[in-house]
Formats: C-alpha cells, sequence, structure tokens
C-alpha cells in the first residue's frame, strides 16, 4: 500500500513538474476479471444459471436431459450431446429428433438407415450415447416394430411401473390427418445387472389420442408421466392442454391464450414452457432500441394461470425451451451481433440453463421511484453507474442488457456495485463519459448537463448511488405481478413525481414530450419556474410543488391534436 | 386486488379468443366507447389474441384489420385506461385514452373537463431489417393479388423437418394447381440455408426472407414448417404447422380452400 501511495505521489510530481504541452491521455480501461464479471455482469440476468456457447449452428429444436446437464442437438446433419459444463460437443449420430425419455435411461431419435434414408424411432442406452465412444458397428439400439414415416416422432413420457426392470415409454407421433397417436412400449430387464442387450423391447399398439374430439391436432407432446398431451389446434388455431386417458379419451381441456411453439411439461405437470413470437407493446416503441420483433422463451402456470417470461434477449431469439427435474429450464438462444446485419457470422448459439423462479429483471424496480429524484443530482450518478457496468460487461456477455441505465445500475447489489465503481471507475470515467456524450437524448442539454457533472464528481457520490439492497437476484419477477410496480393511491401522493410516472426508465412516456415555450395556457410564473428546473438540468417537475405540478399535468394531459 | 383483475381478463381471454370487436378483451375499460370507435375507423376485422406481455400488468392484445400487413394492438394501462396502436412493418400510430375524472388531486379536476382524451403519438420503425432478398407484406398483398388463391410455406434450416417437408409442400401445391411462395425463417442463419438449398439443388427463391409482419403475427414463425393458404385475396383462417407429407399437405389445402 505504501509502495502504491509513493509511487503516486512520484507520479503525480513527474506530470506536474513536466510541461503540459497536451493534456494527459485517458487511463487504458482494465478488463474485468471473471470473480468480479460472475457477480456484477449477471446481475440483470437473473434468470440465467448457466450460460454454454456453441462452436456450431444448430438447429432450434434441443432437448435437456432431465438431471445430467447435457443437452441433445442436432447440427450439421449430425446428432450431438452438448455437454454444458465442459461446452464438449459429442458427436452420437442417433439420427435427427434426439429426445430422452424422462428417467434418461434411453435416448430415442430417428436413425438413419445404412442408404441414408429414414429407419424410423430407435431406442438407443443413454449411458452408451454419451458415455463411451461409438462402438464398431454403431449403437445398439432397439427398434419398436415396423414405422410408417408419414408419422411424425414428437416426444416421450414415462409411466412409471413398478415392477422391477420394467420401463414403460409412451410414445407420441401426429399423423397427416391432424391425428395424434401414441402407444406404450415396454422395456424389460433380462438381467439383474441391466447390461448391454439386457433389455427386451415390447412395441405397444397404436392409440389414437383426443379420440373424443373432433378437431385436427399439430405439434403433440406428451408430459414427462405420460398423463398429459399439449397441442396445437389448427381448427382453433390455439395451443391447448389435455388430461390424457390410457385409452385416448382427452379430457378437461385448457386453452393458452396465446399462439405458440411446442410446449413441454415440467416434471410435476404443472406448467408449461414454450417460445412465442412478439412485436414491441404500443408503449415500447418509444423506449426500446431492441428490434421491436423477437422470440422468447415462457413458462405458463397452468393453475394460476401466471406467466414468467424466462428472456427478454437484447438482440436476438430463444427458442425450445425445456424442463429438467428440479424445475430449471433450458433453452437455445441465438444472439446477432446486429439485426440489421446478414454477415455470415452475424448469429452465436448458446445453451442457456434458466431458473424461472427468478423470472426476468424486468425493466422496474422497486426502489427506482425512491433513488431516482428527477433531479440532476442523483440521477447523473445512477446512469453513470448503469452505464459503467453496461461498459464494462461488454466484453464479457452481450446476451440481455436493460436499456435503462438506471434500472440496470439498481440491478446490482450494493457489495458489487462497490467493487464496481471503486475498482472499474477511475479507468473507465473518460469512457463513460464519452458513451454518455454520445447518447441519443431527448434532452441535449440535460444529457450535456450530466455529462459536466460527472466531469467533476468525486468517487464517493458515485458510491452513493449504489442501491442499498443486498440482492435482488432472489427476487420473483413475473410478468403478470404488479408486486414490483405497487403505485400508490392515496390521493395525496398521487402526483408525487417521480421519474417513472413520466418516464419508463429515463425515456419520457409517450406523448409526454413538451416544447415549454409552446405552452400559452401556462402562468408565466410557473413557466418561469420551470425553465429554472430545466435550466439546473432537473426535469420540469422537479422543484415545482403540487399546485404547479397539478397544472402542469393538466397541460401534460390535453390532446396533442 | 389488481392481480386478480388481470388474471380474469386473461381469463376471458382463453375462453373468448375468438372474440369480435365489439367485446374488447378487457371486461372493464375507461373512454371504452372511445377505444372501440378507434379501434372501428382502423377496421379492427380479427380476434384478439393476447400477446406475452412485458410491462407488467399491461396486458396486451393483437387483431388484424382489413388491411394486409396493418395490426392492432390495445393494451390495458395500470389505471384501467388503454392505449391502442395501428402497426404495420414500418410505422406505429399510438393512441392513449386518459380519462381526466380519474385524477383525484382537485387541482388537476379544476383545470380539466372530465372527459376521455386521446394523446396521439407516431414513430416510425423497421420491425425487420432491410434486406434485398425479402418478402414483405407489399409482396403478400402482390402475391394475393395476382393469383386467386395459393400456398405460402416457411422453412427454416434449423428444423430438420422442415426441410423434409419442403418438397411434400410443393408436390401438394402443384396437385393443386395452386402457386406456392416458400419463404425462408426471417432468424434463419443464411450460410446454413444457403447449405441446405445447394444440398437438396434448390433454386435460389427458397432463400427469400419472411419479412411480412402479416405472416409473422399469424403465427407462422413459431414454428417450421408452417403452412397457410390465401384465397380472394385474403388468408385463409387456420395455420398448419409441422411436418406433414404431400398428401397431407394436399388434404388441408383443399380444405382451406372449401
Amino acid at each position: 500500500m505504501k509502495t502504491y501511495a509513493f509511487a503516486t505521489i512520484l507520479i503525480s510530481q513527474l506530470v506536474f513538474a513536466a510541461p503540459q504541452h497536451t493534456p494527459a491521455a485517458d487511463p487504458t480501461p482494465i478488463p474485468i476479471s471473471s470473480e468480479d464479471a460472475a457477480g456484477i455482469c449477471t446481475s440483470d440476468q437473473a434468470t440465467i444459471v448457466q450460460r454454454t456457447n456453441l462452436k456450431v449452428v444448430p438447429n432450434y429444436f434441443a432437448k435437456l436431459y432431465a438431471t445430467r446437464n447435457v443437452a441433445t442437438l442436432i447440427a450439421a446433419d449430425s446428432t450431438y450431446a452438448f455437454n454444458l459444463d465442459s461446452g464438449r460437443l459429442t458427436e452420437i449420430d442417433a439420427g435427427y429428433d434426439p429426445v430422452p425419455s424422462p428417467d434418461e435411461t434411453f435416448l430415442v431419435a430417428i436413425e438413419y438407415s445404412p442408404a441414408g434414408s429414414e429407419n424410423g424411432p430407435h431406442y438407443f442406452l443413454s449411458e452408451n450415447l454419451l458415455d463411451h465412444p461409438k462402438p464398431e458397428g454403431g449403437y445398439v439400439s432397439w427398434q419398436p416394430g415396423e414405422f410408417d414415416m408419414s408419422y411424425a416422432y414428437q416426444s416421450l413420457g414415462w409411466l412409471p411401473n413398478a415392477a422391477a426392470g420394467k420401463y414403460t415409454y409412451r410414445f407420441l407421433c401426429d399423423d397427416d390427418n391432424g391425428t395424434v397417436f401414441f402407444r406404450d412400449d415396454s422395456f424389460k430387464s433380462t438381467d439383474a445387472g441391466q447390461a448391454l442387450k439386457s433389455y427386451h423391447l415390447t412395441a405397444g399398439n397404436w392409440v389414437k389420442a383426443c379420440s373424443n374430439l373432433d378437431s385436427t391436432f399439430k405439434l403433440p407432446m406428451v408430459s414427462k408421466d405420460g398423463k398429459q398431451i399439449a397441442v396445437f389446434n389448427t381448427d382453433q388455431n390455439v395451443t391447448q392442454i389435455f388430461d390424457l386417458t390410457d385409452t385416448g379419451e382427452c379430457t378437461n381441456g385448457r386453452n393458452l391464450p396465446f399462439i405458440t411453439g411446442k410446449a413441454d411439461f415440467s416434471f410435476d405437470g404443472n406448467q408449461v414452457a414454450f417460445h412465442m413470437g412478439r412485436i414491441a407493446e404500443p408503449r415500447e416503441w418509444f423506449k426500446t432500441v431492441n428490434p421491436a420483433r423477437k422470440i422468447d422463451t415462457f413458462v405458463w402456470d397452468l393453475q394460476s394461470k401466471r406467466l414468467t417470461r424466462l428472456t427478454d434477449v437484447e438482440s436476438g431469439n430463444a427458442y425450445f425451451p425445456t424442463f429438467k427435474k428440479d424445475g430449471k429450464v433450458g433453452f437455445l438462444l441465438q444472439t446477432l451481433k446486429s439485426p440489421q446485419s446478414e454477415d455470415a457470422d452475424n448469429a452465436k448459439y448458446s445453451y442457456v440453463i434458466s431458473n424461472p423462479s427468478h423470472g426476468i429483471a424486468l425493466d422496474q424496480f422497486p426502489d427506482l421511484a425512491d433513488k431516482c429524484n428527477c433531479k440532476l443530482d442523483g440521477f447523473a450518478e445512477i446512469a453513470a453507474v448503469g452505464i459503467l457496468k453496461d461498459t464494462v460487461c461488454k466484453s464479457f456477455h452481450s446476451t440481455y442488457s436493460l436499456e435503462d441505465e438506471s434500472a440496470l445500475a439498481l440491478t446490482l447489489t450494493n457489495q458489487h456495485c462497490q467493487t464496481l465503481v471503486s475498482k472499474y471507475w477511475p479507468s473507465y470515467k473518460a469512457k463513460v463519459l464519452k458513451e454518455i456524450a454520445s447518447m441519443d437524448a431527448t434532452n441535449d442539454h440535460r444529457r450535456d448537463l450530466v455529462v459536466a457533472r460527472l466531469k467533476s464528481i468525486d468517487l464517493a457520490s458515485i458510491l452513493g448511488a449504489c442501491s442499498e439492497t443486498q440482492s435482488h437476484a432472489v427476487e420473483t419477477k413475473v410478468v403478470d405481478s404488479k408486486d414490483h410496480v405497487a403505485m400508490n393511491t392515496d390521493p395525496s401522493h398521487r402526483l408525487q413525481v417521480t421519474c417513472s410516472q413520466c418516464h419508463t426508465g429515463t425515456r419520457p412516456a409517450s406523448g409526454l414530450i413538451f416544447d415549454l415555450a409552446n405552452v400559452p395556457q401556462m402562468p408565466q410564473d410557473l413557466r418561469a419556474k420551470m425553465a429554472e428546473q430545466i435550466k439546473l438540468g432537473n426535469m420540469p417537475p422537479g422543484g415545482l410543488n403540487v399546485s404547479e405540478r397539478a397544472t402542469l399535468v393538466a397541460y401534460l394531459l390535453k390532446p396533442t391534436n | 386486488m389488481r392481480n386478480g383483475f388481470v388474471l380474469a381478463a386473461i381469463l376471458l381471454l382463453g375462453a373468448n379468443i375468438q372474440a369480435k370487436l365489439e367485446t374488447l378483451p378487457f371486461p372493464e375499460v375507461k373512454c371504452r366507447d372511445e377505444v372501440l370507435a378507434k379501434l372501428q375507423e382502423w377496421k379492427v376485422t380479427g380476434a384478439w389474441v393476447a400477446q406475452p406481455i412485458v410491462t407488467a400488468n399491461e396486458p396486451t392484445y393483437i387483431a388484424k384489420t382489413s388491411k394486409v400487413g396493418s395490426w392492432a394492438q390495445i393494451q390495458l394501462l395500470p389505471e384501467g385506461t388503454v392505449a391502442a396502436a395501428l402497426v404495420t412493418a414500418h410505422t406505429q400510430l399510438g393512441i392513449e385514452w386518459i380519462e381526466m375524472a380519474n385524477v383525484s388531486a382537485p387541482e388537476v379536476r379544476s383545470l380539466a373537463a372530465a372527459s376521455c382524451q386521446p394523446k396521439v403519438s407516431r414513430a416510425a420503425r423497421d420491425i425487420f431489417p432491410k434486406v434485398r432478398n425479402e418478402f414483405s407484406d407489399a409482396s403478400l398483398l402482390e402475391q394475393m393479388e395476382k393469383n386467386k388463391s395459393g400456398v405460402i410455406f416457411l422453412w427454416s434450416p434449423h428444423m430438420t423437418y422442415s426441410i423434409r417437408a419442403l418438397e411434400a409442400a410443393r408436390k401438394a401445391a402443384k396437385e393443386a394447381k395452386l402457386p406456392i411462395t416458400i419463404l425462408l425463417d426471417s432468424e434463419a442463419d443464411l450460410v446454413a440455408a444457403e447449405q441446405v438449398r445447394a444440398k437438396f439443388g434448390w433454386s435460389a427463391e427458397v432463400l427469400r426472407l419472411n419479412h411480412s409482419l402479416e405472416l409473422y403475427l399469424l403465427g407462422m414463425q413459431n414454428h417450421f414448417p408452417s403452412l397457410r393458404v390465401y384465397k380472394n385475396k385474403q388468408m385463409t383462417a387456420h395455420l398448419t404447422p409441422g411436418l406433414m407429407t404431400a398428401d397431407g399437405y394436399a388434404k388441408v389445402i383443399r380444405a382451406e380452400l372449401k
């Protein structure tokens, strides 16, 4: 420490002693350490448990093992087991649509024949595929009788069987007529050791699913226990969930209120996960810089009918979420360098494990309103922390990033914020200021004042912007929840002006931009006071009393044309 | 209480997904008459379909209008008022209705009439990137005007079955003597798509990117393959996602044209 202090003094003396021909160069930003990044750079990615980058261009459809940290996927005409811990891709060459059985014993895939054509579904032993190199002559597999390839294999359930050494799988297909069929294939272990080739497979009889309903269904997916089915009803253009009896009746129909991709059941059967495309909401158009369309992943609770958003991909899409046994959800993530680019290397792929109980970090946080007082002092510091986090973490990831720098700052725990600011602000300060100065702001004057304020601010002031909360990541943020945006309905506080009432993040809510000079009905003294506040870099309501704010709100609520 | 209200709204929609314009998907909204009048002016004709909401507690629905590529969105705001938007692939016209009587402060009540005030805003943004080889809503409209009826088929190099299905769909359309428009997943890796095209010897037409907002909001990008049929300058009612043989697609096409 002494040596460092001495060196600092010495350098200062040298700097001051030297002729000052040119301004001192900005310090080189130090790269964030992986230890710091693990806490700081994932604070706004509360759902992400693990993300493993892929070095191949995969199919969207990937499936996750129940407990093993392995996903099966297809790429470049072959099938792979993707170890999510090591990032290793093992070619298993088991055909396409590889689906692990819920108990993990088997992996079922449509096998290619030696001639290259499809040879129907085969059961492969998972342990052989995942743990041993491919033997001469290929893996041992079981084919459950003849299979008409006009059927499309869809998914697999597991019917727990009390008999020792016996396994029954509910194998689901659909056909050309929009009819869903299943059959129960049973395996019996022929010796206690469950050694290779020690199983005897008995293929079940085909049973028509939902035989009691007069509808056409596509994209059928069976629950892990085989007792429920999710289908896309093409007559009604809606995804439906049914209870499925052993004789094929579908009962207890429930509609999802969305047009979704394939649905995957949780292991307890109480939730389904799916992806779906959306466009920006009416008010999002004015705050987001993201592409106005994207495909994100969601979890729907069948009992509470609550929707949890797992992803809000900044630039890209997320596909085919599937559950692990512990309730976590894996999905394929496609990130784009630029949504406007046709470059060959524009897209990157990774497989992500997320925790739905954490939900996505929405752009609204409980203490945003308290921290954000609409005045320049306070806001500038919070914005600086948010942009510092974004800048420092750029090299670490580019998956999710909240656009609102204030919200971004407030995702950090106090400890991570303190580390970020004290360790990285000195060398990143110049870069952050440049970033803010180049931002497309709705109020250039205020932006310039923010930059001016930050230029002369000390480290302690920036540290003062850190949230006092110790943990944000454990909060459940559910899309249809009101928990985190509780409005104060007490009339005396109704017009209490906080940024969140007029802004979504730091951008103005739609229609609330106005030109002070063109407010003829506004009393002159109020206009002067507002002009003074704007000059100070505060938002117009900052510094106004309740009556003055009411006048302002009345003006803002008038139609623009 | 508020959560219960929103949940009820979602449940109601789940049961009435095909509801007509006269029944807004929200059981109670302020300025209802004004909202409905605007939606009628926009010629909203389709059923309301829920959208996955991003903004907490603000359920959102979309519906077709009579114009291809022009969709209406409505969003319930926390105060019980509504934001509506008329969206195309390039623009948004947004309106929020604010009921002045809802503002509690006496200062405000005295300053404005207790009526529904629309706040209008306009924004321009391209929902899809501008590329040379795209199939836009204008392209779709052109196809529908040129042909009495036809087939739209979407494939992706990232979905194995869609590669298999492409030839089947083409065969089915040929047998039905209908033109088929084959479109590529708008999010597809273009190198991977080209590799598949070359492998199967398909013409470059299969690389035309789906940049039609109409097809996107009709759910065609949720799964590959996806097939839809149009006739008399309108898309027919049903989306057919998933693999089928040529015979299967032929049955779908016949049924849609009935």
